[in-house]
Formats: C-alpha cells, sequence, structure tokens
C-alpha cells in the first residue's frame, strides 16, 4: 500500500497509546464531565500530513455531540495542522471519500488548516466548542486538551527553528492537566540502519524517498525530556507575561514526563499498552502536564 | 479487482499525478441518482454467515452502533418461525465443532436455539470399507476416569441454527437494523462523487435492492451504499462477481445424498452417541451417519450422480436396506446392490439381498444401528464441489462462508469454517472501530483475510486429499498405505489430539 503503509499500521496503536495516556491522567475535562464517556476533548494534530492519524480520529468523533463517545479517545473535535499546502489538499480529499468524515468537515468539528503552529497560537479562534458549558479557559489560549505530535519533531528545519521552541509552541496550545503525546525515531546506530541505509535504499529494497529522513535530526529520549521541560518552563512564562490564565506560576508548573523506547515491532502494542503505568513522579491534581513520547529504534 | 477510481485506492498521490484521473472522474459522476441511504455494514445472504456476522456485530458493544442491513431473498419471517414436530428432523443438519458452539455462546445466539433438537456425540468411527482398517475419535485419552467425554461435535439443523440467529438478532432491537426480507439484489455499482455537496462515494459499493416477485416490477428499487459489503451469498457470489475476485476449483462428480432416518431403539438408554463414517472407495465417498435425538440420525452419502440417482429412486425400504448395507457389507457386494435393476426384480430384492448376506459376512464391532425407517420427503441430494476464492477482500468487500470456499463435506468442516470467518470478521471490524480505522479500508480488512485464509486453505485443501484417497478402489499399494497410516494415527494418542484439536477448530 505505498510508502505510507508502516504509518498506516502504526495508526492504530496511536489511538491505544493515547487512550492509555488518558486512563493514566485524564485530563480535568474528562474528570468533569457528566457522564462517565462523554466525547469532550478536543485534539490538535500537529503536522497531520495526509491525515492519516487527523481523519481516523476523526472517524471516532461521534456524529451526534452528545451521544456516548465510541472509543476511549473521546474526541469532540479535531483540528489538524500542517504548513504544507499540497498535503492539506490531499488529507481534504481523502477525507472527502468517508461520509462521517466529511459531515465533521463540514460541521467545522474537524478542521483542516494549511497553516503553521504559531500562527494557531497567535489567533484567538477556539475549536467548535461543543461542550455544554463554555469555559473561559476555551474561548483563549491555551486551547486543546490533547495535542499530538506523531514523527514531527525529527522533521524540524533547524533554519527556521529549533525542537525546543518547538516544544514549547505544543505547550502553551495545550490547557493544563492535558497531554502532548508524541512519537518519534530515536538517534542510535539500529535506527540509521533502518532508516537511512535500507528504507531510503534505491527500489525495490527501499520505501520512502530519499532525503525523507535525516538521522542527525533523530531525537534521543534525554533531549527530549529536557527539551519539553524547558519548553514547559517557558511556556509558563510567557503566559504569565501576556496575562494568559495560566494556571500558575512557573514554580508550581509540574510535568509529568514518560518516555518509552519502543524495541518490539511496529505491529506490537503491548509495550504502548503498558507505557501508562511508566508515569513516575505526578501528583495528583489538575496543574500537571503530560507528556509521552514513544522513540522507536534500539 | 473491480475498477475503482485510482485515487480511492491509493489516496496519497501527488495532485499532479491525479489529475487526469479525476477529470475522467467528473464526466461519469454527471448522471444524477438519487444519493443512496448509507450503511456500515450491508450483508448480502441471510444464511448462518450471513446472520452469524449480524449477530456478533449486534452483540459486541463496540460494534452495536454500527447502522447494518442484510439482504436476502428468502421470507425470514419465515425462517424465524419455523418449527417442526419433535418426530421430524430438517434433513439439512451440520455439525458444529465446539469452538463454533463457544463463539454462537458468546454472541448470545445458542440459547436461542431450540436446544432440545441438537445432538452433541462424543465419539466418531470412521473406518475403510475397503481394508476395514479403523480408527475411533473421542476425548477419553484426555478425560478422567468417571468424567463424562467431551463432546466432538454437536449435530444441529441449519433451519434451527438460523431460527436462532434471527431471535438473536431480534432480542437486540431494531435501532440501526434493517432486514431486506424477500429482496433481491438487482444490481452492484460504484457510487459517483457529488462533487462538493457531499461525500465521494465513487469506491463506494452501491447496491440496488428490490423486493422479489411481482412488487419487484412496479417499485423503484432502493439504493443502499455500504462502507463495508459482506458477500455471505453462497458458491455464486454476486457480491464475488462484483468485487470481481476469482475462485479456483473443481466440482467432485459426486453428489452427497441426505435423509433423516429412524433408528432401532435397543432400549439402553445412553449418555454417549457416536457419529459412524465408513469410506466405500469403490462407491465413490464416505457414508456417514450423525446421531439426531430421540433415535434419529441424518444421513451423508457421498457417491457417484449415477448411484445417488438409483439410491433416490429406490422405495423406502430399500433406502433402507442400501444404508444399512452400506454400514455392513463388503465393497463387492454393495456394487452388487447397487446394480440390481429394479425393473426386473422383486420389490423385496434389496431387502433379501441384505439379510442374506449378513449372514455370511462377519460384522466389525463397532458399527451403528439399524435404520429402521426415513422420513418422509427427506432424500435429497445435492452436488459436491471445492471452490477457493483466490482472495477474500478488495476495497470495501469481504467475501464469508460459502462465498469464499466451498470444501468436501466429508469432515463436516464447511458451516463451521463459514462460522469461524464470521468470527475473525466480527473481530477485525470490533479492532477497527475501536481504533478509528475505516472498517471498509483494505489495510483493516487485511487482519480478517490474513487470519483465516490459510487455515481455510488447509481444511479444505485436506478434505480434498482424504477425498483423493478413498475414491481409489481395490486392494493396492493407495489402500495399504492409507490404511498403515490410519491405523498408526489410531495409535499414537498425541497424534490423534493434535488431529482432533484441529478438527476442533480451536
Amino acid at each position: 500500500m505505498g510508502p505510507s503503509r508502516i504509518l498506516h499500521l502504526m495508526n492504530p496503536l496511536r489511538h491505544e497509546f493515547i487512550a492509555s495516556c488518558l486512563a493514566e491522567g485524564p485530563p480535568p475535562a474528562v474528570l468533569e464531565a457528566s457522564s462517565p464517556n462523554s466525547a469532550n476533548l478536543h485534539y490538535l494534530d500537529i503536522g497531520c500530513g495526509g491525515g492519516i492519524f487527523a481523519e481516523s480520529l476523526a472517524r471516532t468523533i461521534p456524529l451526534d455531540p452528545s451521544a456516548p463517545a465510541p472509543t476511549p479517545s473521546r474526541a469532540a473535535s479535531m483540528t489538524a495542522i500542517d504548513p504544507t499546502t499540497t498535503l492539506i489538499q490531499i488529507a481534504k480529499e481523502h477525507a472527502r471519500m468517508d461520509p462521517t468524515v466529511d459531515a465533521h468537515l463540514r460541521s467545522g468539528r474537524f478542521r483542516y488548516l494549511n497553516t503553521t503552529l504559531e500562527d494557531v497560537l497567535a489567533s484567538p479562534t477556539a475549536p467548535e466548542s461543543q461542550s455544554t458549558q463554555p469555559t473561559a479557559a476555551q474561548a483563549q489560549h491555551p486551547q486543546f486538551d490533547v495535542v499530538t505530535l506523531f514523527e514531527v519533531i525529527e522533521h524540524i528545519d533547524p533554519n527556521t527553528t529549533t525542537p525546543q521552541a518547538f516544544l514549547a509552541n505544543c505547550l502553551r496550545a495545550l490547557k493544563p492537566g492535558g497531554w502532548l503525546v508524541g512519537s518519534t525515531i530515536s538517534r542510535t546506530f539500529p535506527s540509521f540502519i533502518l532508516n537511512q541505509v535500507i528504507a531510503e535504499a534505491p527500489w525495490p529494497i527501499g520505501v520512502v524517498p530519499r532525503g525523507t529522513h535525516e538521522w542527525r535530526k533523530f531525537v534521543n529520549p534525554p533531549e527530549l525530556h529536557a527539551w519539553a521541560q524547558e519548553g514547559l518552563m517557558r511556556a509558563a512564562d510567557s503566559a504569565a507575561t501576556r496575562g494568559w490564565p495560566f494556571p500558575a506560576g512557573r514554580d508550581e508548573v509540574e510535568m509529568c514526563w514518560s518516555c518509552l523506547c519502543a524495541r518490539s515491532r511496529v505491529e506490537d502494542g503491548a509495550g504502548l499498552r503498558k507505557l501508562g503505568q511508566l508515569l513516575l513522579g505526578c501528583e495528583e491534581g489538575h496543574l500537571n502536564y503530560h507528556v509521552a513520547f514513544v522513540a522507536f529504534g534500539l | 479487482m473491480r475498477s475503482i477510481p485510482r485515487a480511492a485506492i491509493f489516496p496519497y498521490v501527488c495532485a499532479s499525478c491525479r489529475h487526469d484521473v479525476t477529470a475522467g472522474l467528473r464526466r461519469l459522476s454527471t448522471k444524477t441518482t438519487q444519493s443512496p441511504e448509507i450503511y456500515d455494514v450491508v450483508c448480502v445472504g441471510g444464511g448462518p454467515a450471513g446472520l452469524g456476522l449480524l449477530a456478533a456485530l449486534r452483540a459486541s458493544p463496540v460494534t452495536s452502533k454500527l447502522k447494518v442491513a442484510l439482504v436476502e431473498t428468502q421470507d425470514l419471517r419465515k425462517a424465524r418461525e419455523w418449527s417442526l414436530d419433535s418426530t421430524q428432523y430438517s434433513n439439512r443438519v451440520s455439525s458444529l465443532t465446539p469452538s463454533t458452539v463457544e463463539f454462537l455462546r458468546r454472541i448470545g445466539a445458542w440459547e436461542h436455539l431450540q436446544l432440545n433438537r441438537v445432538q452433541p456425540y462424543q465419539e466418531m468411527q470412521v473406518w475403510d470399507g475397503e481394508t476395514g482398517s479403523r480408527i475411533s475419535f473421542d476425548w477419553s485419552s484426555e478425560t478422567p476416569a468417571f468424567e463424562n467425554l467431551r463432546t466432538v461435535a454437536t449435530m444441529t439443523e441449519n433451519s434451527n441454527l438460523i431460527r436462532g440467529l434471527l431471535e438473536r438478532i431480534a432480542a437486540s432491537g431494531d435501532e440501526n437494523l434493517t432486514l431486506f426480507s424477500n429482496t433481491t439484489v438487482a444490481s452492484i455499482e460504484n457510487g459517483s462523487d457529488t462533487q462538493g455537496d457531499g461525500p465521494d462515494l465513487s469506491a463506494w459499493p452501491v447496491l440496488s435492492v428490490k423486493p422479489v416477485g411481482p412488487a419487484g416490477e412496479t417499485q423503484p428499487p432502493s439504493q443502499i451504499a455500504a462502507r463495508l459489503l459482506v458477500g455471505a451469498d453462497g458458491i455464486n457470489s454476486p457480491v464475488r462477481a462484483f468485487a470481481d475476485i476469482s475462485t479456483q476449483g473443481w466440482d467432485y462428480n459426486r453428489h452427497g445424498v441426505v435423509a433423516t432416518l429412524a433408528l432401532e431403539d435397543l432400549g439402553i438408554p445412553s449418555n454417549s452417541h457416536t457419529a459412524y463414517q465408513r469410506f466405500l472407495p469403490a462407491l465413490g465417498g464416505p457414508i456417514a451417519l450423525l446421531p439426531l435425538p430421540d433415535n434419529h440420525a441424518t444421513l451423508v452419502w457421498s457417491t457417484t450422480p449415477q448411484n445417488a440417482a438409483y439410491l433416490k429412486s429406490l422405495s423406502m425400504p430399500a433406502f433402507i436396506a442400501m444404508v444399512n448395507a452400506a454400514f455392513r457389507l463388503p465393497m463387492v457386494d454393495l456394487n452388487y446392490m447397487m446394480g440390481i435393476d429394479k425393473s426386473t426384480s422383486e420389490p423385496s430384492t434389496h431387502e433379501d439381498e441384505l439379510s442374506w448376506r449378513l449372514q455370511h459376512t462377519p460384522l466389525p464391532s463397532h458399527i451403528p444401528r439399524k435404520a429402521i425407517g426415513v422420513q418422509e420427503g427427506t432424500v435429497a441430494s445435492f452436488p459436491l464441489r471445492f471452490r477457493h476464492a483466490s482472495q477474500y477482500i478488495s476495497p470495501r468487500v469481504a467475501l464469508v462462508g460459502d462465498a469464499a470456499h466451498v470444501i468436501h463435506p466429508l469432515a463436516g468442516q464447511g458451516l463451521n469454517l463459514g462460522l469461524a470467518d464470521v468470527a475473525a470478521l466480527s473481530k477485525t471490524i470490533e479492532y477497527a472501530v475501536s481504533h478509528g480505522m475505516d472498517i471498509g479500508d483494505l489495510l483493516t480488512l487485511e487482519r480478517y483475510s490474513s487470519e483465516r485464509y490459510l487455515p481455510n486453505a488447509k481444511i479444505g485443501g485436506a478434505c480434498d486429499l482424504l477425498h483423493k484417497l478413498y475414491t481409489v478402489p481395490g486392494q493396492n499399494p493407495i489402500a495399504w498405505a492409507r490404511s498403515f497410516g490410519l491405523d498408526v494415527i489410531d495409535k499414537l494418542p498425541f497424534v490423534k489430539s493434535f488431529l482432533m484439536r484441529n478438527a476442533e477448530g480451536y
């Protein structure tokens, strides 16, 4: 099924990953919900590309907003952004082939925006709010309960931004108690062999075009952790200076960090499901920012 | 594979490459049609496989919200009201393996069957009519003493199963469910792209369905679109034809003669029931007698079309004599009795021949009780065939049951394989729904196909091989080899257990 086959195969595991994260640290919207499985989480997919993940999540949004969520992802809306115009166009065209997703596109609960994360943060528009009691936080920043960042951070262009600044912006889009969930590839010798030597080899061995990945941009877990922590501090700072309703000063902001180095095969979701239990050092309460990453590669 | 707009199969092709494809599409979609009603799952065929799928989808909390439809040419209301007197049994009976029964229990259908009409059996005797070598299947080697033996399989009338499944579906309510009973599929086509006003259905199967009979002539057909179209529509599957999936296979040039028999009552109540199968190489296939409740049994006799026609033409006492002879007499005698000319002989010739020949025949230890009657109108025959679809899936199409595979009935596995397909497909759909996948997507359906294709090919191939081994008549190296093999397997409990577990479907 073409060069994106692996991404398609990974997609169900992303859902399981998010479900395990949400089960471990339910965002405030989940805890405050009137019914135990109402669909009230607002998602932001950064770097949605052709919409592989975004469309599959949009499919789990119930057609009737008051209906119970069919899956543990409990999605009420999905905003998917990508700076590449062609990809957004392809994603939109593909979405029309599914009447459910098409209906969400028309109602605005699923949006494809050809824009950058920075522009989303700058614009004051909130996602289509489907909850019965819109809170003040939804009208302004931060907006999203779950921000997803799948296979994006290793593609950051160092000429325009840094991974650290990028992660800080991701966290700015996140409500307190929300989740930043992502995956990336570790910078290890096996990942070099697999992603550079094998995957980008000439036909018939290779599956992706040459230049898809740059091994030196791959990210190792400790780096990711440090960037995310630093990013959270910056996000708290900027919130304080701009007067956004950030819940606390930078001294009180805490981050729950977890990173799984996936060694197992892509199809094997067992490792991912356990991930939720790996979260350490979180205290009970709403102020924790959750960051969970999977770093593929040995 | 049917022709689908390239863009629908390979959506991630850059826009410039797709330009010419979409240009062609626009011209095609200018014809105006009413927009079809959209369903998540449309199942064509209301046999055990199709109804089983519907019942399984309705039973799972994950998939019970899917909008489903079933199209069946027969009257489903009649099928649901099916009932027979307790002394009468339908001649279409299937042997359900424990894993199939387990599946039916899981989806809550088993309790809706008339359980006084099903008959579990704990032992199976299989022997070679040519050489007499024998194998017996039961779970005695794995059962502690004084415990009841585990069931090998359960005989169930197909009508009983269909009725139970319909009851189960009815018990799930009618929300998001449409049963198109008495309805045929007039055509299946790819949908159209509404160009901006609605979704693009150009890769979606759209069915035109209309009622059977005169009502269908006057009424315009209704259009239904399927996210996933399931072909449970039998050996000549229209859904398979629409998906342009080829099948391989051959006709065995054999017919299965079925009948419902009454057996002599020995007066000894027994907890244990036995199924019997004797291979008759000289007559072209095995004869099997499978227990039904209350001293009844169902007969499946695979034989050449000429023999089948001869058997069907016999009077009832002669037919019973032939059945009893087939389990007792040597090949030579059977061949002779199959050739008795009815026009020139006495009406009781078959019975007389049998009783005379039995005096000179040493009987093996395990033979079924004598048949003493045959239920009126139950002697029938059907052709035996082998078919296997080249693939089970196509974008937005999946095949289950006989639409995907038809096998020789000598191991009684056909319906079990069909329901195993259904179990796998419903599990695949469940996984897809809970992971945001499109249930009609090829990537989703791959799970179903990879789970079922090889097991079905294996069982179908094994039945085919057995058929071929046991149709070589006479005493020759092949007969010796197959008998040696049978004797060895019978004496090696672990090999036998392995085979039985395979046949059980776990």
